[in-house]
């Protein structure tokens, strides 16, 4: 499946196999939790690449010559470096002071405006 | 599938420290992570060497009870959260897109973004060494109630908590990213099945990390939830729940600390070999459950609390050494017949395959509900878990090292130096660790700050104590090997030891987008070999047809015949 999604699906079998094997054997509400938590999150990462390239999975493996389509990646991006280090700011606030929260909260928005302007100029056509 | 990519100028190009921590480029990130992993090794390192300090002799005042819980706790940490697991995460960072020959990884910039959370995590939870009651010390896994507030007071334990929930976060955002890149940026032809070795233990530690580490965050956050006075963790029931959310997390992440090293060094030795790696269905099928398997043995860390199905949890740990065994038959199986050439690389993938063994062998007996009664909290456990993370997947890790290391900088690494490295690492990792199965059948329990004379102990752990002397020679020598073939270069060429996969098939280092010149045919996980052995095999009818006198016209008469 070109889609993506079959070692996805593929293990997430494997995990519900063995969740039905504890809940059989233990019926322990946390450990059975736990394990639907972890299915979950791989059911939903397969059922988006699968909905993200519909076609793909219709059409199934590309052939060995298939030329590669161009795709544009970016350089760099201070927006994501800044809004990863303004989560790290407001939750080191909440043991440090409360005035970092703030910040990293501050800091965390403008990024998130940085890195709208990225994507933006990302889907600008080239000169 | 869109593979190829030139950059476009989305933001003023910086240079410097600021151009490399803001670069999207996978390698630029994923080199980012493993010097900073790197400089935790050291600094986690540092600490198991005033633990063993402390406990060379009998009742040693190196360092205060309280200076040595924090140590133990910070020492294992940094080991699990800062060093070996974001390292696994790191190198596939690096090598997953030029294995699969792609020109970038998926979604470069939350890759980015979780590189600077999982190092702020770090950070903040080192930071706690500097605040008045000192780091966390409530052990690597801070069990409840110890963790609480009432038992562990102070403003370090709460760093500690922050800083595994940012690490975790980091290192989930950043395995995200592997596992779509793996799914989705392949390169055509390069089917599933036709993954290197060394990507498919990627995509299934990405697996693992993505299943596990939501339940390390919940369960941490909670945690820090519980000591700001919220009662969650409530009473025996309490302590289990979140000893089995941990655990979820805390076996897991053990085979993300396996995997990707197995990974190197089962692609050291194949390339040293020069054969392919032996039955790689089987050992892709293998992976695949052995993975979900490891995501279904965690309580038995918790066989002794009372609080488990016991049973379950026996029979799926011990399960486990039907995969191991079949990866084990592989190794075996590449290495009969082929063309052995004995680098640094393959020696220390040898090296990892046996010390690891050591290590998977007495976790077999310790997935006995039985026996692990009689070992737990023992220094058994401190044995058997230092041979399977230290003297195993550190010695893969080194495999890689020496192995990748030519493709990442162009140069290669000294051959002599590597074997100083090689045997002083071994015999300090067999000195330190093995005492240590002695201590625990003698009845030295773990997580003591001095011990008092004790027929046996003292011996033992004086030899332990020098071990880890020898290890940090060991690691020495390495950084030596590193500044000396750093400085006067060894120019190692684009594929200077005839690779099987695609990041061989491009320069030393690589370019922006990986791949300057066409990537050859994909038609099986080692398409470099494939061609080396097509043209072999042109040479070879050629040279027929000459001996036959055809004078390579036409066919010879063998190849006519039907």
């Amino acid at each position: 499946m070109r889609g993506g999604a079959l070692p996805l699906l593929a293990w997430a079998c494997l995990i519900g196999a063995l969740m039905t094997a504890n809940a059989i054997w233990t019926g322990d509400t946390i450990q059975i939790e736990s394990f639907a938590g972890a299915l979950a999150v791989l059911l939903l990462w397969a059922l988006a690449l699968t909905a993200s390239n519909r076609d793909a999975a219709r059409r199934g493996a590309p052939p060995a010559g298939e030329r590669s389509r161009p795709q544009r990646i970016p350089d760099l991006s201070t927006g994501a470096v800044g809004a990863a280090l303004g989560v790290a700011a407001a939750v080191f606030g909440l043991a440090f002071g409360h005035f970092l929260i703030y910040f990293g909260c501050g800091l965390f928005a403008l990024s998130l405006g940085r890195l709208a302007l990225e994507l933006r100029a990302e889907k600008e056509p080239r000169e | 599938m869109n593979v190829t990519a030139p950059a476009l100028p989305t933001a003023p190009r910086l240079s410097g420290w600021l151009g490399a921590a803001t670069s999207t480029d996978h390698k630029r990130i994923g080199l980012n992570m493993i010097l900073a992993s790197l400089a935790f090794f050291l600094v986690g390192g540092v600490m198991a060497l005033m633990m063993r300090t402390q406990l060379a002799t009998p009742d040693t005042r190196f360092v205060s009870d309280e200076t040595y819980d924090a140590l133990f706790t910070m020492h294992g940490s940094t080991m699990i959260y800062l060093f070996v697991t974001p390292m696994a995460i790191a190198i596939g960072v690096y090598l997953v897109p030029l294995q699969i020959g792609a020109a970038t990884i998926a979604a470069p910039r939350v890759a980015l973004a979780g590189s600077w959370t999982w190092l702020s995590g770090g950070l903040i939870m080192q930071s706690g060494w500097l605040t008045e009651e000192g780091p966390g010390r409530a052990g690597w896994f801070s069990y409840v109630p110890l963790s609480n507030s009432s038992n562990t007071p102070g403003v370090g334990q709460d760093l500690w908590t922050l800083g595994v929930i940012l690490a975790a976060l980091g290192m989930l955002l950043v395995a995200a990213c592997v596992l779509a890149t793996i799914l989705r940026h392949r390169a055509p032809g390069m089917a599933v099945l036709r993954m290197p070795i060394f990507t498919w233990t990627e995509l299934v530690t990405a697996l693992m990390v993505v299943g596990a580490f939501p339940v390390l965050i919940v369960a941490m956050a909670l945690l820090y939830a519980e000591r700001m006075g919220a009662h969650v963790y409530m009473g025996y029931t309490g302590a289990i729940d979140y000893q089995d959310m941990f655990w979820f997390f805390g076996h897991p992440v053990v085979y993300v600390m396996f995997f990707p090293y197995l990974g190197a060094a089962a692609e050291a030795i194949a390339v040293n070999a020069h054969k392919r790696w032996f039955g790689y269905k089987a050992f892709v099928a293998s992976m695949l459950a052995f993975s979900a398997l490891s995501m279904s043995v965690w309580s038995h860390h918790m066989f002794t609390t009372g609080g488990v199905t016991n049973q379950y949890f026996a029979f799926t740990s011990t399960a486990l050494v039907v995969p191991a065994g079949i990866e084990y038959f592989d190794m075996i199986g590449t290495l009969v017949g082929g063309a052995l050439v004995f680098r640094v690389s393959m020696l220390f993938a040898l090296t990892f395959f046996v010390q690891f063994l050591i290590g998977g062998l007495s976790g077999i007996y310790l997935a006995s509900p039985v026996l692990d009664y009689q070992a737990q909290a023992s220094y058994i456990v401190i044995g058997h878990f230092h041979y399977t993370l230290f003297a195993g997947s550190i010695f893969g890790f080194f495999a890689g090292v020496y192995h990748w290391f030519p493709k990442v900088t162009g140069a290669r690494l000294r051959e002599g130096l590597g074997r100083v490295h090689l045997v002083l690492l071994t015999i300090g990792t067999n000195m330190t660790f093995a005492p240590m199965f002695f201590l625990g059948e003698k009845g030295m329990p773990r997580r003591i700050a001095e011990y008092p004379e004790h027929p046996g102990w003292a011996t033992l752990n004086l030899v332990s104590s020098i071990g880890s002397g020898v290890v940090a020679l060991g690691v020495a020598a390495f950084l030596v090997n590193v500044v000396v073939s750093l400085r006067e270069r060894e120019p190692a060429g684009d594929d200077p030891w005839l690779g099987h996969t695609l990041e061989w098939a491009t320069s030393s280092p690589p370019p922006r987008h990986n791949f300057d010149r066409p990537l050859p045919p994909i038609t099986s996980y080692a398409p470099l070999l494939d061609l080396r052995e097509r043209a072999a095999e042109a040479e070879g009818a050629h040279a027929r047809r000459l001996a036959a006198g055809s004078g390579g016209l036409g066919p010879s008469p063998a190849e006519r015949s039907p």
